[in-house]
């Protein structure tokens, strides 16, 4: 019991270092932060999404910035190649062999800007890397730095030029995040706090690389009671059951809702998942997995009321 | 070892273990009631074929029903043709009186078991063990289990066999091929489990293990095998005899320490009886003088309250125990009478008796998990029922798809004066039921206060 609260208080002690420093740049937006520290803690993919201007790319640069790693960009572009992203093998002519060129891919944060600006070819090259944590170029296979976390940002808008990702992207990643616009004074906090300086040139890191993979660690030692286990799991069959769903949410999504639910109560300061955890992060996990049936698009009910239907029509393991 | 192999590989441990009791238990009913007139070899071949056989099937995509159905119409054809094998091989295939013999040897099995029965029954159970052995979880629990279960079985038919002066042969062939089947599967589905010491320590050399292992046992058994032999046997009782002795001698000795009850036989009762033909143990065993004796009965008699007060203080100190368990639960529980729940209690009584009795104990009891809970937890939990009940009771239910915080959320709105109360019992609630967290003495008293304070709202209802 003593072992286990001095791991708790060493996440907890993380969660208040991190959030504390990303605060230093984004206003607000501490539901999208708490998420950001899940998938950091669950060594997941994270897609925000949301129209321009809300602070998707500021908070993916503020993210890799406060972990002591190596930082790689992307911006995407349709005429992007795949060996543009992993690398390339090229001919020195000083030395008469050909050497291995690493493309940004080899980064522990990947920012991959306006993913959906990609063509389809390019967009492809990154799932063998999003799930296996490898490349593979000319035959030869290299594995990438861990922790690998890719954040990938789109804008949902503005279609014109862009490629929709399509499902097996979507799958992997774990969990898709909207920012939203601020309220009035968090608007007008971004304004004096940007007034002199960008505060994201003088940010320090609090975690190094080392630490962030113990914590990694720690966080899968949360405990699952039965019942919450089997509440997450109905959650996950019940879409592929509901009537207006397509395509419903995969094992990797009820194995990805297994990890963040403990990454979670790990960061809000529990050795055990409740289910209100789970029900809080079935949206941004499952929501982007899951294809509503082209009628039930048409009639604009869209997967996130589906997942509240889900939601609200399945019992919670509370009194036993 | 490939995940493919090791698991074909525990079919064959598995498939090996139930055919050496199956071996040993119809080889038994052939030599006892048919002669042995069967080969049971022949029956057991039937084992490999039934379970590739149902494989395939279960590879069909049918319900479980037409497989089941599939599966059992070709055990008739096998059986059929196990029959005509091993029983009616001179006839040709196309008479028709070894098909008319089968049904007729059932209709006779109460009062002549002909050897068709036993290779009905037996392919029955080997086509059933196979199709079984297709579903089942070939993990190490498993393996444990079926171990666990052929060792009685085994232990059966070698008693019966005794009994009948060894009728079944190679007894200690059947007993080592068991154990090297069962160590094998053991080994092999403990290593699969990556977690296990073997599998961490052992890795690159598994197979050679795996080998030396089952050498070492065969070569064992073996050993056994040639040294375990009537002379043997008899030096082992010779040993337990003299034992026995010993032991009769010492508890006599014991016994005449006690203090004589009745009077000792007079010579006049015992008349013209030669009085040495009784033992006197005062001489007979140890002759030790009688104040010796005196100060020995006096230890023994201490000995023995010693021994009856240490049994009731422990007796007495378990049962304070499960007392004080019970009392800590109950603690600040307030009663009530529930409706209809001495009758529920009974029926469920019933209902379990029967469901044992019958054997569907599993069947009644899915879905459906019991554990113990330690009393404060317990406490807790019935503390929160009876809060839910009581906000249910003043029009406020608890919605079955409403979390214990998205409930106290809703009661707090209704009662914000009341927000402390409710949040310190749903969050002591939620950390018991889902944390398993024992709270201490001080955290459970606060609750009950809490919950008393609660109670005190003399408000109809909460809406």
């Amino acid at each position: 019991m003593g072992d286990s609260n001095q791991q708790l208080n060493q996440i907890a002690t993380f969660t208040n270092r991190f959030m504390d420093n990303v605060g230093k740049v984004i206003v607000g937006r501490r539901d999208a932060v708490e998420l950001i520290l899940v998938a950091l803690l669950c060594e997941g993919h994270v897609l925000i999404e949301d129209v321009p201007g809300t602070g998707k790319t500021m908070l993916a640069k503020t993210t890799a910035k406060s972990v002591s790693c190596s930082f790689q960009r992307i911006q995407c572009t349709p005429d992007l190649l795949p060996s543009d992203i992993t690398g390339i093998h090229y001919f020195n002519q000083k030395t008469a062999e050909f050497e291995f060129r690493p493309g940004p891919i080899m980064a522990n944060i990947l920012l991959v800007d306006e993913i959906n600006r990609a063509t389809p070819r390019t967009q492809s090259c990154l799932l063998e890397c999003m799930q296996e944590q490898q490349v593979t170029v000319d035959l030869e296979t290299i594995l990438l730095p861990r922790p690998f976390l890719l954040i990938a940002t789109q804008n949902p808008v503005e279609l014109e030029g862009t490629f929709p990702l399509p499902e097996a992207q979507l799958d992997r990643f774990l969990m898709k995040i909207t920012m939203g616009y601020p309220e009035e004074d968090e608007e007008e906090a971004i304004l004096q706090r940007f007034q002199q300086e960008n505060p994201l040139a003088s940010l320090p890191s609090v975690i190094e690389t080392k630490e962030l993979l113990a914590l990694q660690k720690l966080s899968r030692q949360v405990y699952v009671e039965d019942s919450v286990r089997s509440y997450l799991l109905a959650i996950t069959r019940a879409t592929r059951e509901h009537g207006s769903v397509e395509l419903g949410a995969s094992p990797r999504a009820s194995l990805n809702l297994d990890l963040a639910s403990r990454a979670l109560a790990a960061v809000r300061g529990r050795g055990y998942v409740i289910p209100d955890d789970v029900k809080y992060l079935a949206l941004p996990i499952l929501g982007h997995r899951l294809i509503a049936k082209p009628e039930a698009r048409l009639r604009k009910h869209s997967t996130e009321a589906i997942l509240g239907e889900v939601l609200s029509n399945l019992p919670v393991p509370v009194e036993e | 070892m490939k995940a493919s192999w090791s698991r074909m590989a525990l079919y064959i441990t598995i498939m090996g273990m139930e055919c050496c009791w199956l071996f040993a238990i119809l080889s038994l009913v052939n030599g006892l009631v048919l002669q042995g007139r069967l080969s049971i070899i022949g029956l057991l071949a039937l084992y490999p074929i039934a379970f590739g056989i149902n494989m395939l099937v279960a590879r069909l995509k049918l319900p479980k029903a037409y497989l089941n159905l599939i599966s059992w119409l070709i055990w008739v054809g096998a059986m059929l043709l196990l029959v005509k094998l091993q029983i009616y091989g001179s006839l040709a295939l196309w008479d028709q009186s070894w098909l008319r013999a089968i049904p007729a040897a059932l209709r006779q099995a109460p009062y002549d078991f002909q050897p068709e029965v036993l290779l009905f029954i037996g392919s029955i159970i080997v086509w059933w063990l196979s199709q079984r052995l297709v579903h089942l979880k070939t993990d190490f629990p498993r393996l444990v289990i079926e171990f666990q279960f052929g060792i009685p079985m085994l232990i059966i038919a070698f008693i019966i066999s005794s009994y009948f002066a060894g009728v079944l042969e190679h007894a200690v062939f059947i007993a080592v091929a068991f154990f090297a089947f069962a160590l094998s599967g053991l080994s092999i589905s403990h290593a699969q489990q990556t977690d296990s010491p073997i599998w961490q320590i052992y890795r690159g050399r598994w197979l050679g293990i795996l080998i030396a292992g089952i050498s070492l046992v065969i070569a064992l058994g073996m050993l056994s095998g040639s040294a375990v032999n009537p002379d043997f046997f008899e030096r082992i009782l010779n040993i337990a005899k003299w034992a026995w002795g010993v032991a009769v001698r010492a508890l006599i000795w014991v016994a005449n320490l006690l203090p004589t009850l009745g009077a000792e036989p007079s010579s006049d009762l015992l008349g013209g009886i030669d009085q040495d033909v009784f033992i006197k143990p005062k001489t007979y065993i140890f002759g030790i003088s009688e104040s010796l004796r005196s100060g020995l009965r006096f230890a023994l008699a201490i000995f023995f309250a010693f021994w009856f007060i240490f049994a009731l203080w422990r007796i007495s100190g378990q049962v304070l125990n499960w007392l004080s368990r019970r009392l800590a639960s109950m603690a600040g529980v307030e009663t009530e009478s529930l409706s209809g729940a001495f009758r529920s209690d009974v029926l469920r009584l019933a209902k379990c008796i029967l469901a044992r009795f019958l054997g569907f104990m599993v069947f009644l009891r899915r879905g459906r998990k019991t554990r113990n809970l330690p009393p404060e937890v317990a406490s807790i939990q019935q503390l929160y029922h009876q809060m839910v009940r009581w906000a249910a009771a003043k029009g406020c239910p608890r919605q079955p798809t409403q979390t214990a915080y998205e409930y106290q959320a809703h009661l707090v709105d209704l009662l914000p004066e009341f927000g402390e109360e409710f949040n310190l019992i749903t969050g002591q609630f939620v950390s018991a039921r889902y944390g398993s967290v024992v709270p201490g003495r001080d955290e459970l008293s606060r609750l009950r206060q809490s919950w008393r304070k609660i109670r005190q709202i003399r408000r109809k209802s909460l809406a």
